[in-house]
């Protein structure tokens, strides 16, 4: 785990998406259920708008994550910590 | 595809929640196909009616409901409530009502308890997620508490679960916990996506707009706000993805959606007082006949008079509308009482009457009989026109005006008499326009404080839409514009522009009714206390059918008031101004001459170089000019023509104006052809078109709402059938009928400007005859008009009053006549900072003490606040006790008189040591300092202080134009007055300014006004360059430049006394002409800033 995980920051995921356009693959790892979906559209009004689309997974093994989808510079990252 | 109907809806009327109209609301749901849509604001249904019209004529069923909020201890709960018949809307209407009276105006909130006593009629959804009262309780025990006390209320049948999946994290949770409740309950899920928007391009708005309330940026209140955009509108498609894993909850809202079926459109079920009543219709009936022996018999308009009253009875009878004539009649008659205790049993205002109308039943007999409105109309050939015909739609209205006094007293007297159950105040909401929008959406953003003052000042007051516009114009923002945060501001500003802030006050309309009123319309507290309103703003309550009753406040009906009581007072002689001249050569030569600084509706800019064309010579011509110079009339293409007609007709006494076409010699005779009066546009569609009333009155409805084309262009089919019934060629009705467009409702009807036209010249003739009473009136009666009192001022010393300055020892509270009428003496009052009742109390001191002897008295004797005897001096208040600078300096070791326990320790007089020699104020500094204090001046005009100094220069003066030809350039000083942008100008911007010598008005042209946006906009001095047009007797001056008025390298030298003694202490006051410009420039008094709509 990189320092910058620690502190939170969103790393970038290869992502591989289904027909619904979320992730049926993250980092290779099979995604075996989704259990929350939620958006962030936030700060519009400055230089560094927000607009995501998060997905908390289950993936193969059990393990849960966080990971969301930037609907404006595009790609997937994970979220540490979330 | 199921199908799905949204039960939980916010607009724009959940003030600073909510960020679409109703009818974009209603346009969207008919877009995704909704079966029904449901209304929801929080806690009110001031949008109610607008949008069950809206979503009938979009043929989408609407639900009538609000989210109502509450409180049981465990924290702030919200509900959704449906009507579902009308014993369902009474209850939300009653218990809207009790909520505001329990939780406060602005802070309505109810109890549990309060919400199950009105369950009767009414669906109950939980709530929405982040206040509902199952998906905020916080924990299951509340949750299940709060469950069953409702299930015990409205029964399993009434009560729904409601679940929303908004896209927030905590979602998931929410639902199963909803899930579980409504299992454990017994009761139906529904969905509901508790829309704030149409569509998510105002997504952003909504934000801005919680932040508002919240009274936070927008950084700062992220965890109240919703997050993102699905807050939006969906369609059934959506909503069953939403919940594929509950379709149940999608298939319910149908279901609920079906029940709910009360339509506030039909199902309101009121009724007029006295509807139908004969003992009424007798009463009316007697009171006229009465009334008309006495003002009619032996007149030769006997005989017509008694045909109208006949007919006007038959026509109220019919509309079963005798009970609304006999309330207004008694409302005039509680006026009556009340004008005898306000005015006092011998005041020379007793020969007034107590209010007068305006209007359209100016043009009634009836309502002349019965002393609604003081016009005779057989004498004045006013026709009933739109007021009453045998199609009526809506209940007419009567518009009564009232000095402001009188009126106050009047609305608290009609709530006494008809009960606060079934008598309120009509609504009214403010919505936003550029200025307010910059400054709160500016703050929200986070914009520099400096930055948005500046670009709130130049705006142009009144179109929020073009906001980007300016922010491109104005000097050192126009590179910032691209900034992510200024273009926030442009389009947010735009997006915003026309939405309702908050409910207040209409200016004067009541709403009475027989039965109760709260079970009709939620009443809430008015700010004023022993007050109430109603949640329906005019339109509503008119579509509703409610009875109206207009009292406006007019504030020339009490400057006229006044002025004859000080005429009265100063000499002795009573007025009755019933019973002046209306025919004296001396008023009229001065209105011809635009000599109507003051004047009721003639003194305005545009009024005024009418009237040097127009030349008015009788009261009739009077009640054309007040109704010519308005955006119906200008836009209808009537102004021009009529001047020329006008002028044709004053060359040769034999004229003959030509008509569009020979029917419409009858309506337009009086007007030479053109459409000046609202009813004419009755009048014309019945003469060309074969309109009946009831017709013509629809297209005046339909042009007066902005309805949609279409319904405009139905009528234009009838009128072009019509027309070309009674053999008028195609091209000549198409003519007409786009000048009725044109012309729209934005004029007034003859009677009305005929009520006008009479206060236009009595005021006239008191300008004239009794020109200090008259300011002295004026100066009490402030703010009203279009001149500052500053200008007022001058226009009576061009009259030869003499106007004084405040004098402690001299002035009332209020401005008084001195010298038996020659003289004006400003009063206390008119200091700022000074309020009325320490006015009223150092009055009072004087006079059971006698004359202040010095500061110090008057320091000793007044309950005065230092900074308040500060402003006193610096106002020249104290000048008789001695030079401003000294009794500063002795007022910082006056003793006062301090307040212990037990009363007043009294202060031994103290002698003051020596005053330092101080040097006194220059005339200069004394005028900057008068502005500064009370905002004018009774002493010299601040141009002729510069003049000197601009003579020196080749300046001109106002009084040097009438003798320059047309065409030469002139370098001219002012000091603005008025600004105006008028719609129907075409971009050109008008300013007045005023010199020492009087006024002139500046033309700018789009061009020159680009150039000079924000100069022209908020310059109170200066530098104009430009060139001399004369047209007819209008002077104008068509500006080439502007620049304020001494800036750096071009300087205003400010005279300086010879005699004054140079002092170290004056030096901060006195540093150099720019300085001292500078001062003024801050302290003028602000120009009147009209920009569309006002002439």
């Amino acid at each position: 785990v990189s320092s910058l995980q620690r502190l939170g920051v969103a790393r970038p995921v290869q992502a591989e998406t289904g027909a619904g356009g979320e992730p049926v693959r993250v980092d290779g790892r099979g995604v075996e259920a989704v259990r929350g979906r939620w958006i962030v559209e936030e700060g519009w009004w400055t230089d560094r708008p927000v607009q995501r689309r998060y997905l908390e997974l289950l993936l193969d093994g059990g393990r849960l994550e966080v990971v969301y989808e930037d609907l404006r510079g595009g790609g997937w990252y994970v979220q540490p910590g979330a | 595809m199921s199908g799905y109907a949204e039960l939980h809806a916010h607009s724009c009327f959940s003030f600073l929640d909510g960020a679409s109209t109703p009818e974009e609301l209603v346009a969207a749901a008919r877009g995704l196909g909704l079966d029904a849509l449901a209304l929801t604001d929080h806690d009110n249904l001031c949008g109610a009616l607008v949008f069950a019209q809206a979503a009938h004529e979009a043929g989408l069923r609407p639900i009538t409901g609000v989210e109502v909020t509450a409180a049981d201890g465990h924290g702030e709960i919200h509900l959704t409530l449906l009507a579902e018949s009308a014993v369902g809307y009474a209850n939300l209407c009653r218990l809207l009502t009790r909520s505001h009276a329990l939780g406060g105006r602005t802070t309505p909130c109810a109890t549990l308890e309060l919400v199950a006593e009105h369950a009767e009629g009414l669906m109950c959804l939980s709530g929405c997620p982040r206040h509902g009262a199952l998906a905020a309780a916080p924990d299951r025990t509340v949750a299940l508490q709060r469950g069953r006390l409702l299930r015990d209320a409205f029964g399993c049948d009434r009560l729904r679960v409601e679940i929303t999946r908004p896209f927030w994290r905590e979602d998931r949770l929410r639902v199963r916990r909803l899930v579980e409740l409504a299992r454990d309950l017994g009761l139906p899920l529904v969905a509901t996506n508790d829309a704030h928007v149409h569509h998510r391009r105002r997504g952003a708005l909504q934000d801005a707009l919680v932040a508002i309330r919240l009274g936070l940026p927008l950084e700062a209140c992220e965890p109240k706000r919703r997050g993102n955009r699905e807050h939006v509108l969906k369609g059934p498609a959506e909503m069953a993805a939403l919940f594929d894993d509950l379709p149940e909850a999608v298939r319910e809202t149908l279901a609920v959606a079906d029940r709910c079926r009360f339509d506030l459109t039909q199902d309101l079920g009121y009724r007029y007082p006295s509807a139908g009543d004969e003992v009424a219709h007798a009463d009316l009936t007697v009171l006229c006949r009465t009334q008309l022996e006495h003002r009619y018999r032996g007149q030769p308009t006997w005989a017509e008079a008694e045909r109208r009253l006949a007919e006007e009875l038959d026509l109220i009878r019919y509309h079963r509308l005798s009970g609304f004539f006999l309330l207004h009649h008694e409302i005039l008659e509680m006026a009556r009482g009340i004008a005898v205790e306000v005015r006092g049993a011998h005041s020379a205002r007793m020969a007034l009457p107590p209010g007068r109308g305006r209007g359209s039943s100016v043009g009634s007999i009836v309502c002349y009989l019965t002393g609604l409105s003081h016009v005779d109309p057989v004498a004045a050939r006013l026709s009933l026109g739109r007021f009453l015909n045998r199609e009526l739609a809506a209940v007419p209205d009567i518009d009564l005006d009232f000095p402001r006094d009188i009126r106050e007293r009047l609305i608290v007297a009609v709530h006494d008499r008809y009960g606060y159950g079934n008598s309120a105040l009509i609504g009214a909401f403010a919505t936003y326009r550029a200025r307010g929008a910059i400054r709160e959406l500016g703050k929200v953003l986070g914009l520099p404080a400096p930055d948005i003052d500046r670009l709130a000042r130049a705006s142009d007051g009144f179109h929020a839409a073009e906001v980007g516009e300016e922010i491109r114009h104005l000097e050192g923002l126009a590179e910032r514009a691209g900034d992510r945060r200024w273009q926030a501001l442009a389009y947010l500003s735009a997006e915003i522009a026309g939405l309702p802030r908050h409910l207040s006050q209409h200016s004067g309309g009541m709403i009475v009714s027989t039965g109760p009123l709260d079970e009709l319309v939620p009443l809430v507290p008015a700010a004023m206390e022993g007050r109430q309103l109603c949640q329906w703003d005019k339109d509503s309550c008119s579509d509703a059918g409610f009875l109206k009753i207009d009292l406006l406040g007019l504030g020339m009906l009490s400057a006229v008031e006044e002025c004859v009581d000080l005429v009265a007072r100063a000499r002795g002689e009573t007025l009755d101004l019933s019973r002046i001249p209306l025919d004296d050569p001396g008023v009229y030569a001065e209105i011809q001459d635009a000599d109507t600084v003051g004047v009721f509706q003639i003194e305005s800019r545009a009024q005024m170089q009418m009237l040097l064309r127009t030349r008015p010579s009788c009261l009739d011509d009077l009640t054309v000019e007040v109704a010519l110079v308005r955006p119906g009339p200008i836009q209808g293409g009537a102004v021009h023509p009529y001047i020329e007609r006008r002028t044709a007709q004053r060359e040769d006494p034999d004229y003959d104006p030509p008509y569009d076409h020979p029917l419409l010699a009858g309506p337009l005779e009086d007007t030479l052809g053109v459409i000046v009066f609202q009813d004419q546009v009755l009048d014309v569609a019945m003469a060309l078109a074969g309109f009946s009333a009831g017709q013509a009155e629809g297209l005046r409805r339909a042009m007066s709402r902005r309805r949609s084309r279409e319904a405009l262009a139905s009528h234009w089919e009838a009128f072009r059938d019509g027309a070309a019934a009674r053999g008028v060629p195609a091209r000549i009705a198409e003519d007409v009928f786009e000048k009725i467009l044109a012309f729209s409702a934005f004029g007034f009807p003859k009677s009305h400007a005929a009520a006008f036209g009479l206060l236009a010249y009595q005021s006239a003739w008191l300008h004239r005859a009794y020109p200090a009473e008259f300011l002295c009136a004026l100066l009490n009666a402030q703010p009203m008009g279009f001149y500052p009192p500053a200008s007022l001022i001058r226009d009576a010393e061009r009259r030869d009053v003499a106007v004084r300055g405040v004098d402690v020892n001299r002035s009332d509270a209020a401005c008084t006549v001195e010298d038996g009428g020659r003289a004006v003496r400003v009063g206390i009052g008119y200091v700022k900072g000074v309020g009325t009742e320490e006015a009223e109390a150092l009055v009072a001191a004087r006079t059971s003490g006698g004359l202040f002897r010095g500061i110090g008295d008057l320091a000793r004797r007044t309950e005065l606040a230092t900074d308040r005897l500060e402003q006193l001096v610096r106002s020249g208040a104290c000048d008789a006790l001695g030079p401003r600078r000294e009794l500063e300096w002795r007022l910082g070791l006056v003793t006062r008189p301090q307040s212990v326990r037990g009363g007043r320790q009294l202060t031994l007089a103290m002698e003051l040591g020596d005053t330092p020699r101080l040097g006194r104020l220059s005339e200069w500094d004394e005028l900057v300092a008068d502005y500064e204090t009370t905002g004018l001046s009774v002493r010299a005009h601040p141009l002729r202080l510069l003049r000197p100094g601009l003579a020196a220069r080749g300046f001109v003066t106002v009084a040097d134009l009438p003798v320059l030809e047309s065409g030469t350039p002139i370098l001219l000083a002012g000091l603005t007055v008025a600004r105006q942008r008028p719609g129907s100008a075409k971009g050109v911007v008008f300013l007045l300014v005023e010199d020492e010598h009087g006024l002139v008005n500046l033309v700018l042209y789009p061009a020159v006004y680009e150039r000079h946006r924000l100069l022209a906009r908020t310059e109170p001095l200066l530098e104009v360059h430009g060139t001399l047009e004369r047209r007819d007797r209008n002077l104008n001056i068509i500006v080439e430049r502007l620049l304020p008025l001494g800036q750096p390298g071009r300087p205003v030298i400010v005279p300086r006394q010879p005699e004054r003694v140079p002092d170290a202490r004056e030096l901060p006051l006195a540093a150099g002409a720019e300085g001292d410009v500078r001062r003024l420039r801050a302290a003028a008094p602000g120009a009147h800033h009209f920009a569309r709509g006002r002439h």
